[in-house]
């Protein structure tokens, strides 16, 4: 009987004791931090995508990222090639057009004010607004399925999977390209098919539905756009 | 004893750990300075009269200082970073410090570059935005395809007619089906986020051009494009009918679809309040409705081009008219229909005239020149007797009906 009291004193001891020394703990920064690659930066329980999903914070990346670069976001003046001059609107805009939030976050908020604690201690690398150039969706020539291959290695894959198979996709609501969306748009020709991929790269969400963050030309030219095209078969 | 013993102990362990065994990490709340400070330019009103111009084919509204005939700040608006938001017309409540702005989103590849036509599936908004910077403050989802916005003189009700020309042009479908709403709201209950619905009322066949009464706007005047008539809508009695009257005694009651044979878009309240001038677009004639017998006056006065936004002179004495097709302004005499005076402009100068607005100055009427696809509009300042233009101000692309007012 004693020695069971003492071992829940013990116990408690330790429990009591992790949470003020606890490496776990940490300040807003390591709050802001974890948030960063967190799906719970939107509340929404369909949400697969997180900050990082997009854009490069203090980490590496290989891959080809539609968001810019965070270093330094919070000396820009303007977003979304400035068609934004408020940098927790822009935030906003992820979290409630890709994300799935149904409410915005205010200066209030705990987790917006932890975010802003992380970003603003990014060294400020990119100090200037970064190019966004909105391109309506038109045509393209021929590309190089090659140059496409690799470029949806690096531009699509984090989210869809492999090609044609899906694997490793980031929810099963996303289609497999192509091959979803080729027989979701049976109706189309040819060309408006390729119109259809070329226009939701370029405005994602903002073209038809859906959560997908647009790519501008800035991030991924026409030639690597064309070949992905090209790679998908529809050239 | 030794089974409650251990349950508690397990019951300790237990609420140590999160749900995934790690302990829950405690994190220190943010404590340094205001997050997300605001870097926007602030916006001076000039001294004299200046102008606030919605684009909307690049979202964005532009300040002008009619005086000096230069844009003197601009600031995106929207809710979509990306795609055409259409705003095409603002109004302004400068005792509050707020613009409203009506989003029309295009809403296909058709319409794409600048506001709905009628022929959108998309939402529609009412932004709400501060003077002092033109950052965002509220919002107010509407139908598609928001035509007009009006706003009392005290502020306090606001409406949005919907240009729906899918339901108007549906020919299997009752006049009631085939008429759209107007949208009533006090403007002071929009919220940052979340406002509910507003009250809709049923009125006409593709309503567009709207103007309230004067102070309250008690009553809503609404130019019903895909019907010939002009609804006079009951603001305070909801529940009473709503009025149509026909443009011409030509009209009938249950028009077929097609187009309009008179057209009414546009329409403009006398100073007193005791008249309404209808710009006719597809007739291309103004008329004119006694607002006190809610019956159209026999007065018709034939234009040589499509009349759009007209503007009442101060002393009601004359109406300034922006016509399209031939692209010019006329003065017309309130009283007896004469055309007094007509200027045509050339394309360089005025393309596609949208509004008249008549100056604090009564010497002076500014024009909106929505200009050609691609190329941008203008603002002019026309001598208000000559109607000879003293300025022009290039603005963006597709500017729509805009907000003019005097500065400090």
């Amino acid at each position: 009987m004693r020695a069971a009291v003492v071992a829940l004193g013990v116990t408690l001891s330790a429990c009591l004791a992790s949470s003020s020394t606890d490496p776990q703990n940490g300040t807003a920064v390591d709050h802001g931090r974890a948030l960063f690659s967190d799906p719970k930066a939107s509340p929404s329980a369909s949400n697969t995508f997180t900050c990082a999903t997009c854009h490069r914070g203090d980490g590496s990346t290989t891959t080809i990222q539609p968001g810019a670069p965070l270093a330094g976001v919070t000396t820009r003046r303007s977003f979304w090639g400035g068609q934004r001059l408020d940098l927790l609107e822009s935030v906003n805009d992820c979290r409630m057009f890709f994300m799935d939030a149904r409410a915005p976050w205010t200066t209030d908020d705990e987790d917006a004010r932890a975010m802003y604690a992380y970003i603003a201690q990014l060294p400020p690398t990119l100090p200037a607004p970064v190019a966004f150039t909105v391109v309506s969706p038109t045509d393209l020539p021929t590309g190089d399925a090659k140059r496409g291959a690799v470029a949806y290695d690096l531009a699509c894959r984090t989210c869809h999977g492999t090609a044609h198979g899906g694997a490793g996709r980031l929810a099963t609501f996303i289609p497999v390209l192509p091959d979803d969306v080729v027989r979701g748009h049976a109706m189309l020709t040819p060309e408006k098919l390729r119109l259809v991929f070329i226009g939701k790269a370029r405005m994602g969400a903002f073209r038809g539905g859906g959560s997908m963050p647009p790519f501008s030309r800035e991030v991924l030219a026409d030639e690597d756009l064309a070949g992905i095209v090209a790679f998908f078969g529809l050239d | 004893m030794r089974l409650p013993l251990a349950a508690l102990l397990l019951t300790s362990l237990a609420s140590c750990a999160s749900d995934d065994g790690a302990a829950p990490r405690v994190f220190e709340p943010y404590a340094g300075p205001a997050p997300y400070p605001s870097t926007r330019p602030k916006l001076a009103l000039p001294d004299g009269d200046f102008a606030l111009v919605p684009s909307s084919a690049s979202d964005t509204l532009t300040l002008v200082d009619l005086g000096s005939g230069e844009p003197v700040g601009a600031a995106p608006i929207g809710r979509d970073p990306v795609a055409v938001d259409g705003p095409h017309q603002v109004v302004a409540d400068r005792a509050r410090g707020v613009a409203y702005t009506v989003l029309s989103y295009p809403g296909s590849a058709a319409n794409a570059g600048q506001h709905s036509h009628g022929a959108s599936n998309v939402a529609g908004w009412v932004q709400v935005l501060a003077l002092d910077d033109l950052r965002a403050v509220g919002e107010l989802r509407v139908d598609p395809n928001p035509g007009e916005i009006a706003l009392s003189d005290d502020g306090q009700r606001l409406v949005v007619t919907h240009f729906d020309l899918t339901a108007a042009s549906n020919a299997q479908a009752s006049i009631e089906a085939r008429r759209a709403s107007l949208a009533v709201v006090d403007p002071r209950t929009i919220q940052a986020f979340g406002t509910p619905e507003p009250d809709k009322l049923l009125v006409c066949v593709a309503p567009h051009g709207v103007t309230l009464s004067h102070p309250d706007g008690a009553k809503a005047f609404v130019a019903c494009y895909g019907e010939d008539v002009v609804a006079i809508v009951d603001l305070v009695d909801t529940t009473a009918p709503v009025i149509r009257v026909p443009v011409a005694s030509s009209v009938k009651p249950d028009p077929p679809v097609g187009p309009p044979a008179f057209g009414p878009y546009a329409v403009a309240l006398s100073p007193s309040g005791g008249r309404l001038a209808v710009s006719n677009r597809d007739a291309k004639e103004l008329r004119f409705l006694d607002i006190a017998l809610a019956s159209m006056e026999s007065l018709v006065v034939p234009l040589l081009g499509s009349p759009y936004f007209a503007a009442w002179s101060a002393d009601a004495a004359r109406v300034f008219v922006p016509t399209r097709g031939l692209d010019a302004l006329s003065v017309v005499d309130a009283s007896t229909g004469a055309v007094l005076r007509t200027k045509v402009f050339d394309v360089a100068t005025c393309a596609q005239p949208l509004e008249a607005i008549v100056a604090a100055d009564p010497a002076t009427v500014f024009v909106v020149c929505e200009g050609l696809a691609n190329v941008p509009g203008a603002v002019l300042t026309v001598d208000a007797a000559t109607l000879e233009v003293r300025t022009r101000t290039a603005v963006g692309v597709s500017p729509g009906r805009s907000f003019v007012g005097r500065g400090r």
